[in-house]
């Protein structure tokens, strides 16, 4: 029962629970690598969506029959990029608030 | 094709944010030339996209002439083309304030501020759910810098809880977005609307999920219960241009939900019909009581306007969520209303603490007065009147249709006792505000102060657009009234989009 679809679910399922569980905490770098994790869990979801199959073009060609789906494709490149945007600002953000509030609490406040 | 009009929203500004960009921290009066220019001629666009609009044609232009439903569009209904104008229109007297305010404080004001607006009139004008995940991302990246613009704990504090809240939104946008791809094959709005209807029984339930999970993020946009708490902070925190302008950034949230609950998700769309007919009303009706709440509570002015902010949107959820043409009409109504006066009181709100001096700010208890009670509680005054909804201004039109539509639908009685109930309120808190604010006062602070000047001017453009609105309230109300026709019978945006073969 060890199929494609199975290995690239778990996966995401791995990613998603990993993200989650780094984001849940009080400090802000876990929680942006837990983001980032999302992220990529996210995008390899969005991957998914277009079905999976091995070694199909996503062209238009003479004598192929089964293609693989580019929108997908085209929609993670996207995703990548602007996620890549998102968190490189984040981490800058994070930087400067532990600079300005003396602290990398989520909450801006000192404490456990 | 003579439509390249229809990218000039979202073109203009993005290429005089280029032009600010290019010089930097230096030339700042050429800058602020450019950013007032840009906007002016973006209302001008703006004026004839709604005039268009006005004679019930809906205009589709494929971005790179790609045949749809292949390539991305844009489209121009009513709804789009009044949303393209209240955001230009919104964005100019932000802009002034700025100028005469806060864009000494970095030379970049200029440029992210033309990207926010670049991003939402995307927002508005696209006919791709990809393509609004894109512009949502403008316009996002351009808030997180801005929620902080100016700097100081508070707003580093509110602005990374907004970053790292609306990230996760944006996580769970792109799951929406790809489950709903995988149902139905296709991310244009319109060509999703004929899928959706013909979606077969095994794939409804993931298809109603993945539409829910889409709304659940346009809800996380417009602030309402239980998905708001990142508003009241960060919106008080903002400096009062940013905040200003914010006030538009609830509503991409409220038109999303609009669009994607009448048009994909609306009615006749067989198994994925009607998604949010029983949930949205009441969910609206209880932020609207939650953010009456917390402006009665609130113990700065900034608070206070940043909580009406959300009772607002739980009005105009409200009245959205009957989804008769009616009620839309006067949802979007009372939408142009509450955009420009909660703008209005931001601006009023930053005079006041300008003038009060570092200890007291805009803290609703007795303290100093103001240098210039009679300019700045005369606004003031005026704007209160406005956001409670008492006659002769245009919340009160806006109010009284929207109390009119309710007759017709089954919760009448709720959303007549609500509404009423938290205006009352609203007075109360707002009269309690300008007692302290205005009256409760010792003596001026008699050291430097600000003089209000030019920036009364944007707050008095405000109020014009507001008594425009009461005004000529008549031919207003009949454009949302086509406008509420329009959207409650999507067939005619579908047909426009796809051509009429698809049907």
């Amino acid at each position: 029962m060890l199929s494609l679809e199975f290995l690239v679910a778990s996966a995401i399922g791995v990613l998603v629970a990993s993200g989650l569980y780094l984001m849940l905490r009080g400090r802000t770098f876990p929680v942006i690598i837990g983001l980032t994790l999302l992220s990529y869990a996210v995008n390899l979801f969005l991957f998914g969506m277009g079905r999976l199959v091995i070694g199909a073009p996503p062209i238009i060609q003479d004598g192929v029959a089964t293609y693989s789906d580019p929108i997908p494709q085209a929609l993670v490149l996207t995703a990548i990029v602007i996620g890549f945007g998102m968190t490189a600002y984040a981490i800058t953000l994070a930087v400067k608030a532990y600079v300005v509030l003396g602290t990398d609490q989520i909450d801006g406040k000192e404490g456990a | 094709m003579t439509d390249h009009f229809m990218v000039l929203p979202v073109l203009i500004p993005l290429i005089s944010a280029m032009v600010c960009l290019l010089f930097g921290t230096r030339f700042r009066d050429v800058k602020r030339g450019i950013g007032i220019v840009a906007l002016l001629s973006t209302i001008g666009v703006a004026g004839y996209m709604v005039s268009l609009a006005h004679t019930d044609q809906i205009v589709t232009y494929g971005l790179g002439n790609w045949p749809s439903p292949f390539g991305i569009l844009f489209v121009l209904d009513r709804l789009s083309a009044a949303m393209v104008l209240l955001t230009s229109m919104l964005a100019l007297f932000a802009f002034a304030y700025g100028i005469t305010s806060v864009d000494e404080k970095s030379g970049y004001f200029h440029f992210i501020f033309l990207m926010q607006i670049a991003g939402v009139n995307g927002a508005f004008l696209t006919g791709d759910m990809f393509n609004l995940f894109v512009f949502f991302e403008i316009l996002l990246l351009s808030a997180y810098v801005l929620v902080i613009y100016g700097g100081g704990p508070a707003r580093i504090r509110t602005g990374i809880q907004f970053v790292l809240l609306n990230l996760v939104g944006s996580a769970l946008f792109l799951i929406g977005v790809g489950i709903i791809y995988a149902v139905t094959g296709t991310l244009n709005m319109a060509d999703m609307a004929v899928k959706a209807a013909q979606v077969s029984l095994e794939d409804a339930a993931l298809l109603r999920a993945g539409g829910y999970l889409l709304i659940l993020v346009f809800c996380i946009k417009s602030a309402m219960f239980p998905v708001y708490f990142w508003l009241p902070n960060s919106y008080a925190a903002a400096s009062a241009p940013v905040a200003a302008l914010f006030a538009i950034a609830t509503k991409v949230g409220v038109y999303t939900v609009l669009r994607s609950t009448t048009l994909v998700f609306g009615n006749d769309r067989g198994l994925a019909s009607n998604l949010m007919d029983d949930y949205l009303q009441p969910v609206a009706l209880i932020t609207l009581m939650l953010g009456t709440a917390g402006a009665l509570g609130a113990h700065k002015l900034r608070t206070m306007n940043a909580y009406l902010v959300i009772a607002s949107v739980g009005t105009i959820l409200a009245g959205v969520g009957m989804y008769t043409a009616e009620a839309i009409s006067g949802s979007l109504y009372y939408m142009m209303h509450s955009t420009f006066i909660s703008a209005a009181l931001f601006l009023v709100a930053d005079m006041v603490l300008q003038q009060r001096g570092e200890k007291h700010l805009d803290s609703l208890a007795p303290g100093p007065a103001v240098r210039e009670p009679l300019l700045i509680g005369m606004l003031f005054f005026i704007c209160a009147i406005a956001i409670a909804g008492l006659p002769p201004v245009s919340g009160f039109i806006g109010k009284v249709m929207l109390l009119k539509a309710s007759v017709s639908t089954p919760t009448t009685f709720e959303f007549w006792a609500i509404v009423l109930t938290t205006s009352f309120f609203t007075l109360i808190g707002l009269s309690r505000a300008g007692t302290m604010l205005f009256w409760k006062t010792d003596a001026p602070l008699d050291r430097n102060y600000t003089t209000v000047k030019f920036k009364a001017l944007p707050v008095i453009g405000l109020l014009l657009c507001i008594l425009t609105l009461t005004i000529y309230g008549g031919p207003i109300s009949e454009y949302f009234d086509a406008a509420g026709q329009q959207i409650m019978n999507p067939n005619q945006y579908i047909n426009a989009v796809l051509g009429e073969v698809k049907q």
